[in-house]
């Protein structure tokens, strides 16, 4: 995929997209949340975690499906997400871009590869 | 307290169905409190809706011209129902000298004006839009309000000018009432429009979608 190609990923857009990764066959709205709260100690207003869901969905970065419905949920199904090719190749390029940028800097409290 | 059907319905004015029940369906997962629930789905519902006026200028335009057209057609609906109030109300002050005092006449017209024949639009922008009713009714509260402060600044200017200085259209109630030595009843207008007209549009929405759980017409 040429550098063209690739889709440039927003700084929120890749922590939605790393949260779902690391959820695997588990993200969806309630828990992607709740991963981006644990992980960076911000917590997403919904409103703008949907409308980045939906945005990435129609870049073809993610793909949704309906889960089974549950009685927690008041009946109602989760929309689970799932990476594509294409937004794994973007979110690699973009944090390749932030490893790029941190070689030869010392941050305290930042362990380096 | 928390609803989560009442929930489905807000959230399905500005999404799809199968979504706004899955968004519902976190909330509920979430052990909110009542307040922050209802807090949250008011939120996310507004920015839903937002994201969708930006992305779709040209198709909300398409829905607001529609949308001034059935409001015209249920402010005609609004005169008969006023007309038919006015019958019974000659007959009862026939039959028992009963009398409607003015403010009594002010407020039906208030009423069907700025409540009835918004909440019945509302029901139609959601039976026609479905998960875009709430970004078409945002567009057409703008731009009720945008053509309510011109017409104020242009009826200002001419009657500065000397010329005509009203625009009436009245028909049995009163739909159209500009004047401009009245400038602040056209900017009462403006701010009902920018206030309560969404209000009560998406009232009428949100009563649709929870008495309607079938799937959206597309369009």
């Amino acid at each position: 995929m040429t550098r063209a190609q690739i889709t440039i990923l927003g700084e929120f857009e890749q922590v939605v997209f790393l949260a779902i990764l690391r959820l695997e066959d588990n993200a969806y709205g309630a828990t992607i949340r709740k991963e981006i709260r644990e992980c960076t100690g911000r917590n997403p207003a919904p409103g703008a975690l949907y409308n980045t869901l939906d945005r990435l969905e129609e870049k073809g970065m993610l793909q949704s499906r309906m889960g089974d419905p549950s009685p927690q949920r008041g009946g109602r199904a989760k929309r689970l997400f799932t990476a594509t090719p294409k937004g794994i190749e973007a979110v690699a390029h973009a944090q390749r871009g932030y490893q790029k940028l941190m070689e030869r800097l010392t941050l305290p409290g930042v362990a380096h590869a | 307290m928390r609803r989560a059907d009442l929930a489905e319905a807000v959230l399905s004015l500005a999404a799809p169905r199968e979504r706004a029940a899955s968004i519902a369906g976190d909330f509920l997962e979430d052990d909110l409190g009542a307040f922050r629930f209802w807090f949250l789905v008011g939120r996310t519902a507004t920015a839903q809706a937002w994201r969708q006026l930006a992305a779709e200028p040209k198709a909300l335009a398409g829905i607001v011209i529609r949308g001034m057209i059935a409001q015209l057609g249920y402010l005609l609906a609004a005169c008969i129902v006023y007309v038919f109030l006015l019958i019974v109300i000659s007959i009862l002050h026939v039959s028992f000298h009963t009398d409607i005092p003015d403010w009594g006449d002010a407020s039906l017209q208030w009423s069907l004006v700025n409540l009835l024949a918004p909440f019945w639009l509302g029901r139609w922008m959601a039976l026609r839009y479905g998960g875009r009713a709430a970004a078409g009714t945002l567009a057409l509260a703008f731009l009720h309000a945008a053509i309510d402060l011109c017409a104020g600044l242009v009826l200002r200017e001419a009657a500065r000018t000397g010329a005509g200085t009203h625009i009436d259209v009245i028909l049995g109630l009163k739909l159209i009432y500009w004047d401009a030595a009245g400038y602040g009843a056209v900017l009462h207008s403006a701010i009902l429009y920018a206030t309560l007209y969404p209000v009560v549009v998406l009232a009428g929405a949100a009563f649709f979608r929870t008495s309607h759980s079938g799937s959206d017409i597309k369009c």
